[in-house]
């Protein structure tokens, strides 16, 4: 009963915050692909990439070992996909990292970076810069947008989460 | 004469075979590849190769020729690969064949479709990190008996022939290594029981141009530098071992491969015998050139 009271909280929040968060999205991506050794190899790689809902335009830049996707004017790239995709191409998927415009709430007692859609909510990671963040907007519901990393980290108290969110900068618009 | 004559064929039909087996390959050109994505996994392939063999040996010694015979083979295999995954695929091989003899006295040749070969072959071993790949494949190749052995020269063995292989390459920003070992179990043909073998190949690439390679897609200059070996065991007629068969033959193959951009790429390459021992009264190779292009399919 517990359990199904939060879900509906949850689910109520996701939906306030898609209401509110329209022009949210994740702009671009960059992911760390490893095993991208052999450039002859990468067309299935790209063609996969180029699949996926939200993406413009995909970039191999083989000798850094990095793909790089923009994403359409409206809509978010689905970040969800990428690993899988990456795997299915016949590659080992790496760190993320993104840019992307969203407001900055909390779930449960975890800082939450909302995108747009239920799958495009990531943990924040609670650091220095998080705090900066949160000093800076001082309660205010704006945008932001950010530029950080995302990685599968387990935030104190909670659950392991594949997409947890390191802010390296950000700009309240 | 006759039983020259047959031995000569199916050595000159080995090395075509071996050049069918070639093509169905990713880069590098010459030696197996555990890497079945893109170009080097997914693309229809023709490969062109022409051996001319026209040196009597005796026991891997070059021994005079009163008929001054010669044996040019080319061969033109089709493959038709499907990956049901990215680790898993199978492909087809058509290879058409020209072959012909020339002696001092009568001149033979013969053209058509050689032995169909099949295989599968499956990726079961990958590490990767940044610019840097390392992949382990195992693959099964099974050779049907469709090249018509009655004219001369034989396009076929007459013969449902299997090879068992296992390759690994390794590849790090602008040099790949490759290694392939296979063993083939041979079978029969009204009488003749084929020498089983081995395969041993061994690869060295080299990415010339370009020396940094920023973004996909970039034209691409590969050199390659291949040890491609065979040994077969003497074949066996009602239990008695045919001198003239079997041997091993182990070539330095040197090659080239240009990479155009996403769907295509040209590449030929040229053996030279290192060693040429085949066992008893046979020809030996003095020479083989291919020429060949990939068209990525899917």
């Amino acid at each position: 009963m517990k359990t199904l009271r939060l879900l509906a909280l949850f689910a109520l929040l996701i939906f306030s915050w898609s209401a509110k968060t329209a022009s949210a999205q994740v702009e671009q991506i960059e992911m760390r692909v490893d095993g991208l050794a052999c450039p002859f190899c990468a067309y299935g790689l790209e063609k996969k990439l180029k699949e996926i809902k939200g993406v413009e335009k995909v970039t191999v830049y083989v000798d850094k070992g990095l793909v790089a996707l923009k994403s359409r004017k409206e809509g978010s790239i689905m970040i969800d996909r990428l690993e899988p995709v990456v795997k299915d191409a016949g590659f080992t998927p790496g760190e993320i990292k993104l840019i992307a415009v969203g407001k900055i709430g909390q779930l449960q007692g975890a800082p939450m970076f909302q995108v747009s859609g239920p799958e495009m909510a990531f943990v924040i990671k609670n650091d220095a810069q998080y705090e900066k963040l949160r000093a800076e907007l001082n309660g205010m519901d704006k945008l932001v947008r950010v530029t950080g990393r995302l990685a599968q980290e387990t935030p104190q108290g909670h659950h392991a989460h594949p997409h947890t969110l390191t802010i390296q900068e950000h700009i309240i618009k | 004469m006759r039983n020259q004559l047959i031995a000569i064929l199916f050595a000159a039909m080995g090395l075509s075979l071996a050049a069918s087996d070639s093509l169905a390959q990713g880069p590098p050109i010459n030696t197996d590849s555990p890497i079945l994505l893109g170009i080097s996994g997914k693309a229809v392939r023709t490969f062109g190769k022409v051996v001319r063999l026209n040196t009597l040996l005796q026991d891997g010694k070059e021994i005079a020729d009163p008929m001054s015979r010669a044996v040019t083979v080319w061969a033109q295999p089709l493959a038709l690969p499907y990956n049901f995954t990215d680790d898993f695929q199978v492909a087809a091989i058509l290879p058409y064949v020209n072959a012909s003899l020339n002696t001092r006295g009568p001149n033979f040749s013969s053209s058509g479709l050689a032995d169909i070969q099949f295989f599968a072959k499956y990726a079961f071993y990958k590490r990767d990190r940044k610019n840097e790949t390392f992949r382990v494949a195992g693959r099964v190749n099974v050779k049907l008996p469709t090249g018509n052995e009655q004219k001369t020269p034989a396009l076929g063995t007459g013969s449902t022939d299997y090879t068992f292989s296992a390759v690994a390459g390794w590849i790090k920003h602008r040099v790949g290594v490759y290694v392939e070992g296979g063993y083939a179990l041979n079978t029969s043909n009204r009488g003749v029981n084929y020498g089983n073998g081995a395969v041993y190949n061994l690869a060295l690439g080299y990415r010339l141009l370009p020396k940094v390679y920023e973004k996909y897609p970039s034209p691409q200059l590969n050199g390659f530098l291949e040890i491609n070996g065979a040994t077969a065991a003497r074949n066996k007629a009602n239990g008695v071992a045919d001198a003239n068969s079997g041997g091993t033959s182990i070539f330095l193959s040197p090659g080239l491969q240009y990479v155009g951009g996403r769907l295509w790429l040209v590449e030929a390459s040229f053996q030279y015998p290192l060693l040429d021992e085949p066992n008893g009264l046979q020809l030996g190779t003095a020479w083989t050139a291919s020429l060949g292009l990939r068209l990525l399919l899917y």
